[in-house]
């Protein structure tokens, strides 16, 4: 499954650890949004981040991409990546779909796709094989390909968002609230299609506000509040309705 | 009737320089939204570095004229690394860029004035021969150049931007700066690139006019200000429509110059410039990056 060389623990053939962050803290000019935040994300899973709105959800992803002023430690694939820059990361297949889904409006629907390709090195074959995938998974894509992207529904442009990041053979797949001002009908299929490409071995980091959606495919989830972790626990522990309403009411364990 | 005919193809012909120039003004203000003033240097050392690379080191003529194309390109990218982006990583305003151009300008300016003097220089056209005629009016060769090819280079430049994979990453860089790294595109090479294209199109345009008319070290200024008159009249944001600009601002001139008298032609040009600010900043044509 990985190559990575990470020891396995003695008691279970533990899963190998794919992104390992120690202690990041993010600021925003001088105002800290993050403290001092750590986890890991393990090879295969899908990784849920839930918490209310403000909580630094959105500010965790761009600190893994270096998108805002962060200190800490981040290994991904067993390599330290703290130094690198967010073009560097993308091609390390670190691949986000920021909040609002990053659709490029002006360009075409083929143009974002091809784009989402941009940094590959490994062939036409690899990226065509690809691209077929994305359009099996979201056949309205292939439909819509000469329109612009800026045309399409929320769902669609969601849908071409995590088609673009796919394009770029992700190694983790990072993804900001993709629920945002989609009906939930809409949010399903999304949902679906992403437990597909867990089942085909993609490893997934998904941050939600909306914690019942985000727990039907995790593996575990963290919860953050105020930009600290508060919880963290295997998602069916989380998934009942105590545990969800013990959440809400701010109770700090571990599970 | 040929009179108008006359005016009409010499209109033609200059407002496709300065539609060269008003894209050359596009292509970098899509990348990076600022106003690269010191795009009329570049038509001034496209035409002079041909000159000198002819004229006064004997290369023959085409080699001459790539490699000053070339020498311009590389001079835009270099003011790119070493100017802009220092100021861009340090946050700094549009504003300081945009005078930053404008000193990249002026240096030219005085570079060439102190090195190649301050007469004016031609070389010969592109092809010899009598003018050509047409239904009573008659056009010199050079003036068909310089419509067919500044036509033909738009037409590559929209080729370059919607059909490769190098012109959609720069266009991703300009509708979205914060989305395309995450596509694994650099940026700054883009803006890079983006510079050494616009001083190409720049030194192209300068190339192509030289014979027509002359070079001297100060036309500089003048084509910074009709090429930025033209993009206004056609919309910075879009290429094509800073094309057509400037073959609406070529034609307005030329027509001012038949009915009236040379001297108004600046005073049309200025007149519409100040049209456009007031009544439709955003010119004819809807930037790609906002349509
Ligand atoms: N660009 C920014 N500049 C300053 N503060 C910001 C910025 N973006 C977010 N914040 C602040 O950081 C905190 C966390 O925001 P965010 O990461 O967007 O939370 P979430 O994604 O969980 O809703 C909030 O208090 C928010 O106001
Ligand atoms: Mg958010």
């Amino acid at each position: 499954m990985s190559e990575t060389s990470r020891q396995q623990l003695p008691e279970t053939a533990a899963p190998s650890v794919i992104l390992d962050v120690r202690d990041l803290t993010a600021t925003y000019g001088r105002v800290e949004v993050l403290h001092s935040v750590s986890f890991h994300v393990n090879e295969g899973e899908v990784l849920v981040v839930l918490g209310p709105n403000g909580a630094g959800k959105s500010t965790l992803l761009r600190a893994l991409m270096a998108q805002v002023q962060r200190t800490g430690s981040i290994r991904f694939q067993g390599e330290p990546v703290e130094k690198r820059a967010t073009d560097q990361l993308a091609g390390a297949g670190l691949i986000m779909v920021p909040e609002g889904r990053g659709i490029l409006g002006p360009l075409s629907v083929r143009d974002n796709l091809d784009l989402g390709s941009y940094m590959r090195r490994d062939g036409r074959g690899a990226i065509n094989a690809d691209l077929d995938n994305v359009f099996t998974l979201f056949p309205r894509l292939k439909e819509r390909q000469s329109q612009r992207a800026g045309s399409l529904s929320g769902g669609e442009q969601q849908m071409l968002a995590i088609g673009r990041a796919i394009l770029g053979n992700p190694k983790l797949l990072l993804l900001d609230e993709p629920s945002l001002g989609l009906a939930p009908r809409v949010m399903d299929e999304i949902l679906q299609s992403l437990e597909m490409l867990k089942n085909r071995g993609l490893t997934i980091l998904l941050v939600e506000q909306k914690a019942p959606l985000a727990l039907k495919i995790a593996s575990r989830a963290y919860v953050l509040r105020s930009g600290h972790i508060a919880i963290e626990a295997n998602a069916v522990d989380l998934a009942s309705e105590e545990a969800l309403a013990k959440l809400y009411l701010g109770a700090h364990d571990h599970g | 009737m040929s009179l108008y005919l006359q005016f009409l193809a010499s209109g033609l012909s200059v407002g496709c320089i300065y539609g060269l120039v008003a894209i050359g003004f596009s292509v970098i203000f899509n990348a990076s939204g600022i106003v690269n003033f010191a795009q009329g240097a570049f038509v001034m050392l496209g035409g002079t570095l041909t000159y000198v690379l002819y004229e006064r080191a004997g290369l023959p003529i085409w080699f001459a004229i790539i490699l000053s194309i070339f020498l311009s390109a590389l001079i835009g990218m270099l003011f790119e690394v070493t100017i802009i982006r220092p100021l861009w990583k340090r946050n700094t305003s549009l504003f300081i860029m945009m005078l930053a151009t404008l000193a990249l300008g002026v240096i030219a300016e005085n570079a060439v004035l102190h090195t190649v003097g301050d007469e004016t220089h031609s070389f010969p056209p592109f092809t010899a021969g009598p003018p050509l005629q047409a239904f009573g009016a008659s056009i010199a060769r050079q003036t068909v150049w310089m419509a067919v090819l500044s036509v033909l280079i738009m037409i590559l430049l929209n080729l370059l931007y919607k059909k490769t994979l190098l012109g959609k990453a720069m266009r991703a860089c300009a509708v979205d700066r914060n989305v395309a790294p995450l596509l694994g595109i650099k940026v700054e090479r883009m803006l890079t690139y983006s510079f050494g294209l616009s001083a190409a199109l720049g030194a192209i345009a300068g190339i192509l006019i030289t014979p027509a008319q002359y070079t001297a070290y100060h036309i500089g200024l003048t084509f910074s200000v009709m090429g930025f008159i033209a993009a206004i009249i056609g919309g910075l944001g879009n290429p094509t429509g800073a094309f057509v600009g400037g073959i609406i601002l070529g034609l307005l001139q030329s027509f001012a110059i038949l009915f009236f008298d040379a001297g108004f032609k600046d005073v049309i040009a200025f007149s519409i410039l100040l049209v456009f600010l007031l009544v439709k900043p955003s010119g004819l044509f809807s930037s790609y990056v906002e349509e």
